[in-house]
């Protein structure tokens, strides 16, 4: 049934598109600085590694380090976003009416265009991750790994796929046809996001503190770093309000594309 | 031969207004279908809602004797609908290779490369240069090419001649009549400029406010074109007086002093010549005018707005 749904062509076409733009190139430095930013940080941190609590009765090795890395969910939510606007540049371009006209499905095109944007971030977050634990490895040994650690890199790639598909979705709804109903879906996604996370002060005393919980709670369900929490329904609540948020945005996503005149 | 397209009543409303309305259309295999209307009498909304830009209000469409169903059906169309579109970024053939490998891989990038030499690209403004520095001709040139590209057996044309200099008309021109001629692929061109449509078509349709008013073939419309003679005389007025008394018309036009349009059926060249001769107008020369779609158009399309 997957293969029914999703159009390797289209991928294939992408991943060609992607490499002939010089944008990409950009790109690509864009998050390896990134990426470099928050690997050097851990480095800084690594020889320090015996003084941290970690949560949940969790333990640091080399391996586990990664959870450490800072700004997770800024640094995640960067390479989906850039990715996302290559790959809906055609109807920027307006290539999507060459597409469309040569009998694609509109459902097997947006879900190969979710697929794309979450195997690049995906790999993305991969080559990070070994990054941090091949430099780990001067500084403390690979160790056992529980069952925490595992749980935690399903949330995290969980979360990715969510971001993809919550993304892709505003980005068809923004790009296919601006209504209210995407203006609104817009908002709701993106506000929370940049403004509740970078607005320190809202947290500063105990009534900003409670609703930034909340709202982090349901909205930010990606940028909530393990290292900060010891509770221990965190990745029930996490993958519930990720799943909630990818499968509302991606069936307004489909519903919206597949009713929408291409222009 | 099977209809490659067949419309049932296809109607778009848009704000309450019927943009098409009942189109009843018939394409078979084969033929080059010109589809002529007035800027706004829904061309451009048909053939959006033939690909799946745009969802009909009512009516059907089928393809390919609906065989297949319509979305597969889609994949062996190639179409140049509204503007062209492409990366502006790329280059063409980079252009060509995102579509090719998009519609299924078929071929190689020499395929791309040669469908691109056929459109007079050198090799190298098809390689190097950016789509987005193009002139209007080559941008033309290269959405037609997209359109070509992966085989398909039915290719729609929404204006493909638009910006071109004489060389590349001629080129596309050739290219359709060779592709028709010896693949049998069906093309459907929607154009204004109906003397290059009239060298191409076999079939014509011609849309006014959103209603198919007339479907013909290119024999049909030579019947029902009458023919026109030119005749060039020393008297024009005298000429004219003459025609109209011996063969009974009205139908004879003083163009200039010395030239007469007459329209006439079953009279032939050496009639005038013999009838003008015997009643004193020297007859300097006689000509028979081509078929002309565009006094047809203008005609029909005049005839339905009452």
């Amino acid at each position: 049934m997957l293969k029914n749904i999703i159009d390797l062509n289209i991928i294939k076409s992408d991943v060609y598109k992607m490499l002939k733009m010089r944008s990409f190139y950009w790109i690509a430095g864009v998050i390896t600085f990134l990426n470099l930013q928050g690997i050097l940080i851990t480095f800084v941190l690594l020889p320090y590694i015996e003084n941290y609590n970690p949560p949940l009765g969790f333990k640091y090795t080399s391996l586990t380090v990664i959870i450490l890395l800072k700004d997770q969910g800024i640094i995640n939510l960067v390479p989906v976003l850039l990715t996302c606007c290559i790959a809906t540049i055609d109807f920027k371009t307006k290539t999507i009416r060459n597409i469309l006209s040569r009998g694609i499905k509109r459902v097997d095109y947006y879900v190969s265009k979710v697929l794309m944007v979450f195997s690049v971030s995906f790999a993305i977050l991969i080559l990070r991750w070994l990054s941090v634990i091949i430099l780990g490895s001067f500084f403390a040994e690979f160790g056992t790994i529980d069952g925490v650690f595992f749980v935690w890199l399903f949330t995290q790639i969980f979360n990715i796929f969510c971001v993809s598909c919550c993304t892709v979705a505003v980005s068809m709804l923004v790009k296919s046809n601006v209504s209210f109903l995407s203006l609104i879906w817009t908002f709701a996604y993106f506000v929370p996001i940049f403004v509740l996370s970078f607005l320190e002060p809202f947290a500063s005393n105990d009534h900003g503190r409670m609703i930034k919980e909340n709202v982090q709670d349901f909205f930010l369900f990606f940028l909530i770093p393990l290292s900060n929490t010891d509770d221990p329904c965190f990745f029930l609540k996490n993958i519930f309000a990720s799943f909630v948020w990818a499968t509302v945005s991606t069936t307004l996503g489909i519903w919206h594309f597949r009713k929408k005149e291409i222009r | 031969m099977g209809l490659v397209l067949k419309t049932s009543m296809l109607t778009k409303v848009y704000d309450g207004r019927a943009v098409v309305n009942g189109v009843n259309m018939n394409i078979q295999k084969g033929d080059i279908y010109g589809f002529i209307g007035r800027n706004g009498a829904g061309k451009t909304t048909l053939l959006r809602m033939i690909l799946g830009l745009s969802q009909p209000t009512e009516g059907r469409i089928e393809l390919f004797d609906n065989k297949q169903g319509l979305i597969e059906s889609r994949k062996k169309i190639g179409s140049l609908a509204e503007q062209a579109a492409f990366y502006p970024n790329m280059t063409a053939l980079s252009n060509l290779e995102i579509c090719r490998i998009a519609f299924g891989g078929v071929g190689d990038k020499n395929l791309s490369l040669s469908l691109l030499r056929k459109f007079g690209f050198s090799n190298a403004v098809a390689t190097t240069k950016k789509a987005g520095l193009f002139s209007l001709g080559l941008r033309q040139k290269l959405a037609i090419a997209i359109a070509f590209i992966g085989f398909p057996e039915f290719i729609i044309l929404d204006e493909p001649i638009n910006g071109l200099d004489p060389k590349a008309t001629i080129e596309v021109r050739n290219l359709i009549k060779d592709l028709n001629k010896n693949a049998g692929v069906t093309f459907l061109i929607s154009s204004h400029l109906l003397a290059e449509l009239s060298k191409l078509a076999n079939k014509y349709g011609i849309i006014e406010k959103g209603r198919l008013i007339d479907e013909f073939s290119s024999m049909e419309l030579e019947e029902r074109i009458e023919p026109t003679l030119m005749i060039k005389v020393d008297n024009a007025i005298r000429a004219a007086q003459v025609i109209k008394d011996i063969f009974k018309t009205q139908e004879c036009k003083i163009i200039n002093e010395k030239t007469v349009e007459f329209v006439g059926r079953n009279v032939t060249s050496g009639d005038i010549n013999r009838v003008l001769n015997e009643n004193g107008v020297l007859v300097e020369a006689i000509s028979k005018n081509q078929i002309d779609i565009e006094s047809y158009f203008v005609k029909v399309v005049s005839g339905s707005k009452k």
